[in-house]
């Protein structure tokens, strides 16, 4: 498992919370609104809380790109993505 | 429509045009996909006059209505600007309401519609729509600019039309005299006092009206304001340290939660300095109650001014709490020019010196004479009380609207009707004001399984617009006249059943509630 990785499935399970979720049991297609109850306001939340530890702007992301994210799977790719864009 | 003359040399929008603008304060725009960018509001004054330009050269003439159906962006502040120069009326549409509606232009009468493509695909009437990315380019274009003079506004005159949410049903439009905005401009700015050192945080769509005075605000009182949408705010906040934050309860709530995150197990208070910054004044919200824990953590933890205030579409602003006159839980005492009574049944009414209209301009038969009373005032559907001290408290909606946490209204009961349909279900009641979700009460019909039942509510109400019911609680009791649930006519009493079920109901919103 990559550090993005890791770090996204530990800020998920934070977001979650009360819900007690369990970070590496987490399946990377679910829709976390769904399953999660994460809703519009918790994604501001945890997009906002990731792209700080990551060092990634949100406004860098491309409003396309950030509608196609309902899973933890599309927030990796996403920031995977986005953190190339940083370094380039 | 009885309306008090307004003096000419203090009439707000009249002058907003005949002076220079500030070079010292600036408008900043955040938007996904690009770099944040700040104008100085001397040369927003330049652009705006090149759109008036274009405007101009495309036909429109005063009291010509365009549309705008647009995410918060620079171009919706110029259109806004040029509009108001010219005297256009502005119909603004909220994409969340709008953007799947293809018949705009001929709906609603207007000449031009300005679409922003990431929000919404072109539609019929093609040769009055407009991509809005034209209004930048547009801009920067030589016209003539000196051929007309700034419009001149009389207090009755009409200069946009605020629609309501529109989640379900016919959404109704409303237009807004130019007393009733200059009125609510002055009387804010009266309690509040912003002016150079201070920068506004705006994220609430600009299809709201009241989101577009805190850019009239800026040009008269010489203040910076940020423009982006409610997904980047938290990066604008801590960006700009905004001296004032406008927003609704679940902003709020996600704001209180982010703070409470990043403070780990170290302290709250620190935590909101570092989030929000030094500069920061106060919190502005409205459009739905505030949570009492969250204006505790914001003014009591943190130690940060967080006021309440109350009014609709029909009312504008009515109340405010504000630095001279504050009362946590309550919405505020009526701004100047505006009267706040409750009548026999308990329900707030509202009158101003300046109204924001005597009926609706579209609307269902009807529908104004419920709101628009002949003494001039507004019945809000609100219910409420006023203290001793003339703070007004809203208790709840007198009829079957919702308001949600985030500020979105929504009638229940064609949501309720779609659910009485299913043959699984005897009785419903779906509510949720004040809270991030919809919910609804089902007695399920015997035998019915309930986990069949829940996702049959869920599927019944899509398609409402935006808003579906989320969360099902069966009750397996019913709703009846005898347990004072529901009327001898055999309506629901709203009020009674919330009551009766609220342990149920604390149980399914969960942390959500």
């Amino acid at each position: 498992m990559s550090e993005l990785e890791t770090t996204i499935r530990h800020h998920i399970a934070a977001t979650a919370k009360p819900a007690q979720i369990a970070p590496e049991g987490i399946d990377l297609t679910v829709d976390l609104k769904q399953e999660f109850g994460i809703s519009s306001m918790k994604m501001i939340l945890l997009m906002t809380t990731l792209c700080k530890e990551l060092g990634v702007t949100l406004s860098s992301f491309d409003e396309r790109d950030l509608a196609g994210i309902n899973s933890a799977g599309d927030l990796i790719r996403a920031f995977e993505k986005a953190r190339e864009g940083v370094a380039s | 429509m009885t309306i008090k003359a307004w003096p000419q040399e203090t009439a707000f929008l009249n002058a907003l045009f005949k002076r220079r603008w500030s070079a010292e304060h600036k408008l900043s725009i955040y938007r996904f996909g690009a770099e944040a960018e700040a104008i100085p509001l001397s040369d927003l004054q330049g652009m705006v006059e090149g759109v008036a330009a274009w405007l101009t050269s495309l036909g429109l003439q005063r009291h010509d209505r365009i549309g705008i159906l647009s995410s918060n962006r620079l171009e919706y502040v110029l259109l806004d600007l040029a509009a108001l120069r010219l005297g256009l009326v502005t119909a603004c549409f909220d994409p969340a309401s709008f953007a799947q509606e293809t018949d705009l232009v001929e709906k609603y009468g207007l000449k031009q519609l300005f679409l922003d493509t990431r929000v919404a695909s072109p539609r019929s009437g093609a040769d009055h729509v407009l991509p809005i990315e034209r209004v930048l380019e547009e801009a920067g274009k030589e016209r003539d600019r000196d051929s007309a003079e700034p419009v001149t506004y009389a207090p009755e005159d009409i200069s946009t039309i605020k629609f309501t949410s529109g989640s379900t049903g016919i959404a109704k439009g409303l237009g807004a005299t130019v007393g009733s905005i200059e009125q609510s401009l002055r009387s804010t700015q009266k309690l509040f006092s912003h002016g150079p050192g201070d920068t506004l945080l705006v994220f609430l769509p600009l299809s709201l009206l009241q989101q577009r005075y805190w850019v009239y605000s800026a040009i008269l009182y010489w203040h910076d304001i940020v423009i982006t949408d409610s997904r980047l705010a938290l990066e604008a906040i801590q960006r700009e340290h905004p001296t004032v934050i406008m927003g609704v309860p679940a902003f709020f709530d996600t704001l209180k939660e982010y703070i409470e995150m990043s403070a780990g197990a170290g302290s709250p208070r620190a935590s909101a300095i570092d989030v929000l910054g030094d500069r920061l004044r106060y919190l502005w919200t409205g459009s739905a109650a505030a949570r009492p824990d969250t204006l505790e953590f914001f003014e009591v933890t943190c130690g940060v001014p967080i006021f309440e205030g109350y009014g609709l579409n029909e009312t504008c602003i009515t109340t405010k709490n504000h630095p001279g006159a504050h009362k946590r839980g309550s919405v505020g005492k009526p701004l100047d020019g505006v009267r706040v009574e409750i009548d026999a049944e308990g329900q707030i009414r509202v009158s101003r010196d300046h109204p924001v209209n005597t009926r609706y301009l579209f609307a269902p038969d009807g529908a104004s004479e419920k709101v628009f009373m002949a003494d001039g005032s507004v019945a809000t559907g609100d219910l409420g009380y006023i203290d001793d001290e003339g703070f007004l408290y809203v208790m709840g909606r007198a009829d079957d609207v919702v308001v949600l946490a985030n500020g979105k209204t929504i009638s229940v009961r064609p949501l309720e009707e779609a659910i009485l349909r299913l043959p699984e279900v005897k009785q419903a009641m779906v509510f949720g004001t004040g809270r991030p979700v919809l919910a609804s009460l089902v007695c399920p019909a015997p035998g019915t399984n309930p986990d069949a039942v829940k996702r049959a509510v869920q599927q019944a109400t899509r398609g409402f617009g935006s808003e579906a019911v989320e969360l099902v609680i069966p009750v397996a009791d019913g709703f009846s006249e005898g347990a004072g649930l529901l009327t001898s006519q055999g309506k629901l009493r709203r009020r009674a059943i919330t009551e009766h079920y609220h342990q149920a109901i604390q149980e399914a919103y969960g942390d959500q509630s």
